[in-house]
């Protein structure tokens, strides 16, 4: 392996690693095409390294972000139920719909949520709905405004609904939930988005880990490129925790909005 | 309750730095010792579970290669053992519906593995 190539693989990690832990997603959306397109992987090979990346990011953020109190682990494990069933559900019915229905259907929620992000960032949660009073309380200091953030989870049973349809595209297309997952959580649940970004990304390790050993028993994983890229994705996991304790939410919330719209016009040129 | 739910993350957070640490610093080994031996063209191929174990207890020019391997194995097995990490405390501290809810993950992420395997 070259030097050049080296060093593609270890920025890949860090970007997807940065990008991982500061807005809850897996980072497959983009690590797979630019596996494909600068490092000519086969395309069984990228997704292997996407998910071994999507793992180490999930992994160590995780460490970073339990210790800020920033993961709801009992509404983590909770939701992870309904992705979990989504995901076998998803897998086991991806030939009954046409690949161009999905890929559409797919585009246009990206589209909705993006849309609703946006209105939600104009016309923010209030305060009366961060209720200290509800189902699995939960506290954090943020880091940017210093300020000591109590919230209750709403409307559970929506947000688990999301989370198995999340699961189910993740079956039937192969992607990661997050781009759903926080969204959901932010704006059905009145998680705060940084809250959710963390509990999200401590979710996608454990949805990753099964798929994983399928790409590795069947012989998909390649041990220098795959150590390569982990190794800049926890990096780039540490990076991504610093930023998101400097980086105002209403940032955040930009970056996943032009997030989510790249998905979307990615999934549509499929 | 507050202190019960400190446990319980001090648990799933020990794991994961274990498991984060372990998988990191099998890589690391392996991409020097790669850049060492320089091992010969088709030595990372067909990677098989045994493979990990038989180059380990039989060293070779492969060790780095398995080295490697073992590490991205520690990786993909975390996130299971932080499943069953959180099953434990929550048990501890007899939560007994996180336990249904975390035993549930568990035997769903085992037998979507053994279905995806078959």
């Amino acid at each position: 392996m070259s030097l050049t190539s080296f060093l593609l693989l270890i920025g890949g990690g860090i970007l997807t690693g940065t990008i991982g832990t500061l807005l809850g997603i897996g980072g497959g959306l983009f690590l797979v095409p630019y596996l494909v397109l600068f490092l000519n992987l086969p395309m069984h090979q990228a997704i292997a390294t996407s998910i071994l990346a999507v793992i180490a990011t999930s992994s160590a953020g995780a460490v970073m972000n339990l210790e800020r109190n920033l993961v709801n682990l009992r509404l983590g494990m909770s939701l992870e139920v309904a992705t979990v069933v989504g995901a076998v559900l998803g897998g086991i019915s991806a030939n009954l719909l046409p690949g161009e229905i999905l890929s559409l259907l797919f585009s246009v929620v990206l589209l909705v949520i993006a849309g609703m992000m946006l209105y939600r960032r104009y016309r923010p949660i209030p305060a009366s709905a961060l209720s200290p009073d509800g189902n699995l309380q939960a506290r954090y200091r943020d880091e940017v405004s210093g300020e000591e953030v109590i919230y209750s989870v709403r409307n559970l049973g929506a947000t688990s609904a999301i989370s198995f349809l999340a699961g189910n595209l993740s079956g039937l297309l192969g992607i990661g939930g997050g781009v759903f997952k926080v969204p959901a959580m932010h704006l059905i649940s009145g998680v705060p988005l940084k809250a959710a970004a963390a509990t999200s990304n401590f979710m996608i390790g454990v949805t990753a880990a099964a798929s994983a050993f399928i790409y590795f028993s069947h012989g998909h994983v390649n041990p220098v490129i795959a150590s390569s890229t982990t190794l800049g994705a926890l990096a780039g996991a540490t990076l991504g925790i610093r930023l998101s304790r400097v980086l105002k939410t209403e940032l955040i919330t930009y970056l996943f909005v032009g997030l989510l719209i790249l998905a979307a016009v990615q999934m549509l040129l499929r | 309750m507050a202190n019960q739910l400190q446990r319980t993350e001090r648990w799933v957070r020990r794991i994961l730095r274990v498991g984060v640490w372990l998988s990191s610093s099998l890589m690391t080994i392996s991409l020097i010792l790669l850049t060492i031996l320089e091992p010969q063209q088709g030595a990372i191929v067909s990677p098989a579970l045994d493979e990990i174990f038989n180059a380990l207890t039989h060293p070779t020019a492969r060790t780095a290669v398995s080295l490697a391997y073992s590490g991205i194995f520690v990786l993909m097995l975390t996130p299971f053992f932080r499943v069953a990490a959180s099953l434990v405390a929550f048990w501890s501290e007899g939560d007994w519906r996180y336990v249904g809810i975390s035993g549930l993950v568990l035997i769903f992420l085992i037998g979507q593995l053994l279905y995806l395997l078959m």
